[in-house]
């Protein structure tokens, strides 16, 4: 796990396999003073492990989790299920943004079935998207 | 003129006793006693009451069997042969007709045994009728629907439906099946059945037709099938392709944008031009891959036709596609245009290639003018978009609507080549077509046509209600 701190912004979970993805992402959520602390997972599994070691941990979890779709062995989908599983005030207090490389409706209808999913972006991750996104969470939260 | 006796016997009858009179005594004199038989096949006898002008005033007389008997006697014949007589001539005529049908027509009585065949059974199955006169009807049925098709009649008898037509196999004289539709009308006396009246049509070369067109079609939709199945994959493979490629395609863009923005000023003149060639070429190939995803995901969606208003939906593109700044040279004009059935999703995509394109190929004229209209031939609605621009050269028509194909320089005008492809995929998917016609320098027309269709068009049903026995 690698992390980085910054005064402002959300504690994030980075969840995706793609090397160039993640890098683009953490330089563009660093960027955007989205994010004050990024935790980087290269699987789902062991972001997993990380959640339920921590479950009773506040200060340890994330507020937003960028969870990528298409993952080998453990899938977003996967990973969400698994979630699911975890206490619910974990959930309530963790909130997911699916990254995809494309918008497909399949997978929007698929992930109506989980509560706590925030939003659809399409990866890597520019700056505009976290810009827009960051002002709806400041909207909703006031 | 004359009495009738006995409320059996009606006019009609009456009729035809006079004529069974004339034929079969020749002359006429009062008090001669004849048997005569109603249309119910009442037998009755009439007798001669006086002459009028050479035609006989006949007296009808109700009888029982016992005086039945004795008429015959007084004639000196049986009741069935002077029946026969008097109904001989008229008969003749009938049976002519019936011997002669090209469908084989037979007679049973209730039990279903055979009493009549016309001479048709000997020319199409070759049976003479005598040998099978008093065999019972199932003794000509293919073994194996016997039971079916004796139940069916039985059926027909105990419910007195008045007519059936059914298809079965029946064994002809060399032991061959056949194929026949048999007709079969109730002979009712009364309520009571008194036999069965068939006609039969052989249908043996109509039902192997039809088994050999069944067979062609399931070979056919077989083929269709892998057909789509191919289509399917591969469609499939170009979006997982198209797909795939977008992710990595966009890391390279956003990597070479980092670059230039943080490092670009560090960077040596050279380094520069270099990293903007990698990023305008980057933009290209995104470019054509979302143009491919859009490809392949016109083959695949599903479609859903409505009535679509071609007038309001090109108002709409015209609206969002052409400046409405003073500095729009462009003039577009727009005809009367027949509403259509299509997917107005799709249809709406057709007419913004068309009309981008238009716009883009006229862009560098003085006075850029596009003309959208619409005619209708053979039951096609074919609608029209000419523009004043660059036009094409009529020798390289075949690649206009290729993928990838261009017929323009990306120096002269900007494009991936998969517009026109798309534009073609939907309009075939609709069951029309899509040409053009252009003159270098002058300017294209673009046509497609869609078949004019209802939306609540029924499919009929391909065959009649006929039950039809399979062993």
């Amino acid at each position: 796990m690698n992390s980085e701190t910054d005064s402002s912004g959300f504690k994030v979970m980075l969840i995706d396999d793609t090397e160039v993805d993640a890098y683009i992402s953490k330089r563009m959520l660093t960027k955007s003073n989205f994010s004050s602390e990024i935790m980087e997972f290269y699987s789902a599994e062991k972001a997993l492990d990380y959640l339920q070691e921590n479950s009773k941990n506040y200060d340890a979890l994330p507020q937003i989790i960028f969870l990528d779709i298409h993952m080998p062995a453990m899938n977003g989908f996967d990973f969400l299920e698994k979630f699911q599983s975890i206490k619910c005030e974990i959930r309530d207090f963790c909130k997911v943004v699916m990254l995809t490389s494309s918008v497909d409706e399949n997978d929007v209808q698929e992930a109506k079935k989980y509560p706590g999913i925030l939003k659809f972006l399409i990866k890597p991750l520019q700056l505009d998207q976290l810009q827009s996104l960051n002002k709806e969470l400041l909207a909703t939260n006031q | 003129m004359n009495s009738v006796q006995g409320g059996n016997f009606s006019k009609n009858s009456f009729r035809y006793c006079l004529f069974g009179f004339i034929i079969g005594l020749g002359f006429p004199i009062a008090g001669t006693l004849f048997g005569i038989r109603n249309l119910q096949g009442d037998i009755g006898l009439a007798e001669i009451i006086q002459l009028h002008l050479s035609v006989p005033l006949l007296q009808i007389i109700d009888l029982t069997p016992a005086v039945l008997a004795l008429a015959g006697l007084i004639l000196g014949l049986k009741t069935d042969q002077s029946l026969n007589i008097l109904n001989e001539k008229k008969d003749e005529r009938f049976k002519m007709l019936i011997e002669n049908a090209a469908e084989v027509i037979y007679i049973t009585d209730y039990r279903g045994n055979f009493n009549y065949f016309n001479r048709r059974i000997q020319t199409v199955y070759g049976f003479d009728p005598a040998e099978l006169i008093g065999t019972h009807f199932t003794s000509l049925i293919e073994p194996s629907m016997i039971k079916k098709v004796a139940a069916f009649y039985l059926n027909q008898f105990d419910k007195k439906i008045p007519e059936t037509i059914s298809d079965f196999q029946i064994i002809d004289k060399q032991g061959k099946k056949r194929w026949v539709e048999q007709t079969v009308i109730l002979n009712m006396n009364n309520d009571r059945v008194e036999g069965f009246q068939c006609v039969v049509r052989d249908i043996d070369n109509r039902i192997e037709q039809e088994q050999e067109i069944l067979k062609l079609n399931a070979q056919l939709n077989s083929k269709l099938n892998e057909l789509e199945n191919a289509n399917q994959e591969l469609s499939a493979f170009n979006h997982t392709v198209s797909h795939d490629l977008r992710s990595p395609l966009r890391g390279i863009s956003t990597l070479a944008e980092i670059l230039q923005m943080e490092f670009g000023s560090d960077l040596p003149e050279e380094a520069k031009g270099l990293l903007s060639r990698i990023v305008t070429s980057t933009i290209k190939i995104h470019t054509l891959v979302e143009d491919l995803l859009e490809f392949s995901k016109v083959g695949r969606i599903e479609m859903t036709k409505e009535n679509v208003s071609m007038k309001d939906l090109i108002d709409k593109i015209v609206f969002e596609l052409v400046p409405r700044d003073p500095e729009n040279k462009t003039s577009v004009q727009i005809d009367n245009l027949s509403d259509c059935v299509c997917d107005k999703q799709l249809i709406y995509q057709v007419w913004v290639n068309f009309i981008s394109n238009a716009l883009k190929y006229s862009a560098k004229k003085e006075n850029p003018l596009i003309r959208i209209g619409n005619y209708f031939k053979n039951n096609e609605q074919v609608y029209y978009i000419k523009d004043n621009g660059a036009g094409f050269d009529m020798a390289y028509y075949k690649k206009l609507f290729g993928v990838f194909s261009r017929l323009h320089t990306e120096q002269e005008f900007i494009g991936t080549g998969v517009g026109l492809s798309i534009v073609k995929r939907i309009v075939e998917r609709h069951g029309g077509n899509v040409w053009a016609e252009g003159n270098p320098g002058i300017g294209a027309t673009f046509f497609f046509s869609l078949p004019v269709i209802s939306l609540n068009e029924k499919s009929k049903p391909l065959s009649k209600n006929i039950p039809v026995f399979y062993s």
